[in-house]
């Protein structure tokens, strides 16, 4: 189940990587790339953050289905569930 | 179907730290990673792949409708500095890449002999053209001080 506390976290994690600095209202069905603009390079960088800060390891083919805010929630609601 | 892509180095240096750990491995496969690693210019030899992948993953996201971030799914081979083949599923597509000191541009064509026949603009802020849309080009790619065209 998505939870505010891990949207304000993921939040706190993209922020670095959202060019429009001033973007304060982050939606869970925010789209990565389209909506954020979120260079595709650095969604790297956003994973290894969220497996940082969550303690977990996304797989490669979960990787392949993250495309809005709302899908790094499930995973890592559904990981740290485990 | 044309694909292309480009780095600006000077922004990769400062934005994408690809040395932090495990980014290699997110991205590019054991092979890609090898040639990384024994590269004599690492950092050239990162972003080349990346741009490979990306002028690939262009024209392969427009044919198949595909949008998944699969980065590692898409395997390269450089056949020589310039020239290069992208691997996706059982699509292949040629690459012709520009290394320069201050970026990285790579050119995608699904036909080998169509590289050579493809038309490329490069702008550098703060002359980058405002009505490059209505030249119609076939592929368009932005980063950094940097507009690539291709037609």
């Amino acid at each position: 189940m998505e939870t505010p506390s891990n949207l304000v976290k993921i939040a706190s994690i993209l922020k670095p990587y959202i060019e429009d600095h001033e973007f304060q209202n982050l939606k869970s069905s925010d789209h990565l790339v389209n909506d954020l603009n979120i260079d595709s390079a650095d969604l790297v960088c956003v994973v290894l953050d969220v497996e940082n800060s969550y303690g977990i390891v996304i797989e490669d083919a979960a990787i392949e289905n993250i495309k809005t805010v709302a899908d790094i929630l499930t995973i890592v609601e559904s990981t740290v569930d485990k | 179907m044309l694909g292309n892509d480009i780095v600006d180095l000077n922004l990769a240096k400062i934005q994408s730290n690809w040395r932090r750990k495990n980014y290699l491995d997110k991205i590019f496969t054991i092979g890609e990673q090898l040639l990384i690693t024994s590269a004599n210019n690492p950092d050239e030899m990162v972003w080349l792949l990346w741009s490979m992948k990306e002028s690939a993953y262009k024209i392969h996201n427009r044919k198949t409708g595909i949008r998944d971030f699969a980065p590692k799914s898409l395997s390269c081979t450089i056949h020589t500095n310039s020239y290069g083949a992208v691997n996706i599923n059982d699509s292949i597509y040629f690459t012709k890449s520009n290394l320069q000191t201050a970026f990285i541009h790579t050119i995608a064509a699904p036909v080998y002999g169509k590289l050579e026949k493809i038309k490329v603009a490069i702008y550098e802020l703060p002359d980058h053209p405002d009505d490059y849309k209505s030249t119609k080009p076939g592929s368009v790619s932005h980063h950094g001080q940097y507009l690539a065209l291709v037609y």
